[in-house]
């Protein structure tokens, strides 16, 4: 399957080239999951704080399929 | 040496000082405020009138040393804006100065001799009363400059030209450690308040000033000790962290992906030039441009955060400090603009003439609703701010904000509540908030109960934001602990890591306590917030507020919100629990 990706903030530095949220496409295995597309990165886990898969926020466990769009985010907060 | 009150009257143009009565000595900061505001202020009195007060306050913790990020000054009365109360708070010098010179808090009340107004030079010595007149209708860079020519390295809080005209969108300004304006009390219009009593300025001096007692300087330290190791600890807050790394900007992205960023007067929940506006964008134009061009700037010193930033032009000149989050999304997102430049420029100009962004961004999307000018227009939409600080007449409308825009313009899109509009969150798309929105006492606004955290940004727990489940509990125990910590002096980005971080959250009760002698820990934070709450409601009820007024926009429950096309789901009854306890009998 492919999945579209933007990382934000302090992740950028893990994808060469790329800016917060320019998007970027991914090929995974079928059945793949939040935490295969994080390792596929070689993302840290800690490092990732809170991911969305079509502006759903969801946990690392959570299904991926063809054509979602994954938004992956460090802490941010503000006010 | 007692904390005292300094009463200034500017009828007879007279000061004293006055012992903090029993009933005030546990209250520093918006408690403190709110309880003077509560006990002095006729509910109904016009709050441009000769009844009202404008009470400063600095917090519990404020100017003790070391203690971080804790330089919060709190302006308290009857807001114009929302005919209720008000709290309304910020950085910069002034608060660590106040309480350096011994005072619990400035109540400032009566009126001049008409066309007479005055900068007030707070010193050890008492209050010098000096002719303002050629002050007038200057803009606060203007006026920081000349103040600190004649009084340097003070505290200067003032007014523009928005607070001279008491105009509702008037905030009041304190300066930065680069004496820039820009760090303000924006929302509620207090700086119509301090133009109402003739005030135009205030220089505080804190040479030779008493301190702040501390009557358990170990239990202060160890407070202090705990409370830093976790701002510098968690993610967010810790060096080089998102906040300090991207500012409050950094939320610009995380919204739009939650659908919940407020676009083109909240018909959208995304926009589609969001990463164009956020913190990232404003990081690479500081390290393009160089220069006085920042991140990771402190509003006062002492702060270990440093969310706040300046931005810089294209020769590195700086144009305005602080571009945050609410701002860029107002003068952004919410008016379809995507241009940081412009939303720099307009920032300087809210900065200089006095106005809060959040309601000048608002305006100017209901004036773009209206008609006025295009969403998009970025040049259009800096011209409005002329139009402001020159007093046309359409500039006195805009001024007022966005009721009054709104219905001059003929726009029925109204995101107000208690006549304040909304800050960079969509309720329909982040329900809890939309609660604190509805409830809070201090009329739409983000920071009365910040239930961002569990719903967006996963600090304490992750909730879903689209469900309405157990909003309203949260957005109470927020709202709270919020008037706790507003009253304590500590900036509110504090509650990012003590939220996460148990060690954090004892250690800012410890640290209130070992100042204070109060015996207060970590379990009293939500009680004592709730008094705070308390007396708030209360006065709004005797200004007439109603249940009725604790509602969101009637648009919200109508219109579907894309890309979720939701509505406001939260029902009434809801709404009403979440202060049914007022009428308990009992606080907590
Ligand atoms: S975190 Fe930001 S707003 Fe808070 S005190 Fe520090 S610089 Fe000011």
């Amino acid at each position: 399957m492919r999945v579209t990706v933007k990382l934000f903030a302090t992740l950028v530095r893990f994808k060469d080239g790329t800016r917060a949220g320019k998007p970027f496409e991914v090929d995974l295995p079928d059945a793949s999951i939040v935490r295969d597309l994080i390792d596929h990165l070689k993302i840290p886990p800690e490092e990732t704080h809170v991911v969305f898969v079509n502006n759903i926020i969801v946990e690392n466990d959570s299904k991926l399929k063809d054509g979602d769009v994954v938004g992956m985010f460090p802490p941010v907060g503000g006010g | 040496m007692a904390r005292k009150i300094l009463r200034i009257n500017m009828s007879t143009l007279k000061a004293a000082y006055e012992d903090v009565p029993e009933k005030w000595a546990r209250w520093a900061g918006r408690g403190l405020t709110s309880a003077i505001t509560c006990d002095e202020v006729d509910p109904l009195c016009h709050p441009l009138g000769p009844n009202n007060k404008l009470v400063i306050a600095p917090g519990w913790v404020t100017g003790t040393p070391a203690a971080p990020s804790s330089g919060r000054t709190s302006f308290g009365g009857k807001s114009p804006l929302t005919g209720g109360i008000k709290e309304s708070n910020a950085g910069g010098l002034s608060g660590q100065m106040i309480a350096k010179l011994g005072l619990g808090a400035i109540i400032i009340e009566g009126t001049p001799a008409k066309g007479k107004w005055y900068t007030l030079v707070v010193s050890k010595d008492g209050v010098k009363f000096e002719d303002a007149a050629d002050l007038l209708g200057k803009g606060m860079y203007e006026v920081d400059e000349v103040l600190w020519k004649k009084y340097p390295k003070t505290a200067v809080i003032g007014i523009g030209q928005a607070g001279e005209m008491k105009l509702s969108n008037a905030g009041i300004s304190v300066n930065d450690p680069e004496n820039k304006p820009g760090r303000y009390a924006g929302r509620g219009g207090m700086g119509a308040v301090m133009g109402a009593r003739g005030v135009k300025a205030m220089v505080i001096i804190d040479t030779g000033g008493p301190g702040v007692d501390i009557v358990d300087k170990e239990l202060f330290k160890q407070g202090r000790r705990k409370l830093t190791e976790s701002i510098q600890e968690h993610g967010l807050t810790k060096k080089a962290g998102g906040l300090n790394a991207f500012g409050t900007a950094v939320l610009v992205n995380i919204l739009n992906e939650a659908g919940g960023l407020p676009t083109r007067n909240f018909s959208a929940g995304q926009f589609e030039g969001a990463a164009k506006i956020s913190g990232e964008a404003m990081a690479e134009l500081c390290e393009k441009r160089g220069g006085e061009g920042m991140m990771g700037h402190g509003c006062h010193p002492g702060c270990i955060i440093k969310c706040s930033n300046i931005i810089p032009d294209e020769n590195g000149n700086a144009v305005a400090s602080c571009v945050e989050y609410e701002t860029t999304w107002a003068l952004g997102a919410n008016c379809g603009i995507d241009e940081l430049d412009y939303i720099a420029k307009m920032t300087r100009e809210c900065n200089d003439i006095g106005l809060d962004t959040i309601e000048a961004g608002n305006t100017v999307a209901i004036a773009m609703e209206g008609g006025l000018l295009k969403f998009g227009d970025a040049e259009g939409a800096l011209a409005t701010f002329d139009e402001i600080r020159k007093g046309t007449p359409l500039g006195r409308i805009l001024g007022q904000g966005v009721e009054a825009t709104a219905k001059a313009f003929g726009v029925s899109r109204v995101p107000v509540v208690k006549h304040q509009s909304m800050p960079a969150y969509e309720p329909r798309a982040v329900k809890g908030i939309g609660v604190t929105y509805a409830t809070t006492p201090m009329g739409a606004d983000h920071t009365a109960g910040y239930t961002i955290a569990p719903e967006i940004a996963g600090v304490s727990g992750k909730l879903d934001p689209l469900s309405n489940e157990g909003k309203a509990e949260l957005s109470l125990t927020f709202q709270a602990a919020t008037a706790f910590i507003d009253s304590t002096g500590y900036c509110l980005f504090i509650a990012f890591p003590i939220l996460d971080i148990a060690k954090g959250w004892e250690g800012m009760a410890e640290s209130v306590a070992g100042v204070t002698g109060q015996n207060i820990t970590g379990a009293d934070v939500v009680p004592i917030g709730k008094e705070v709450l308390k007396m708030e409601r209360l006065f709004n009820e005797r200004a007439g507020f109603t249940a009725e007024d604790d509602r969101p926009p009637e648009f919200m429950l109508n219109e579907a919100l894309p890309p979720h096309n939701v509505k406001w789901t939260i029902t009434n009854e809801q709404l009403d629990s979440v202060f049914a306890w007022v009428h308990d009998g009992h606080a907590a």
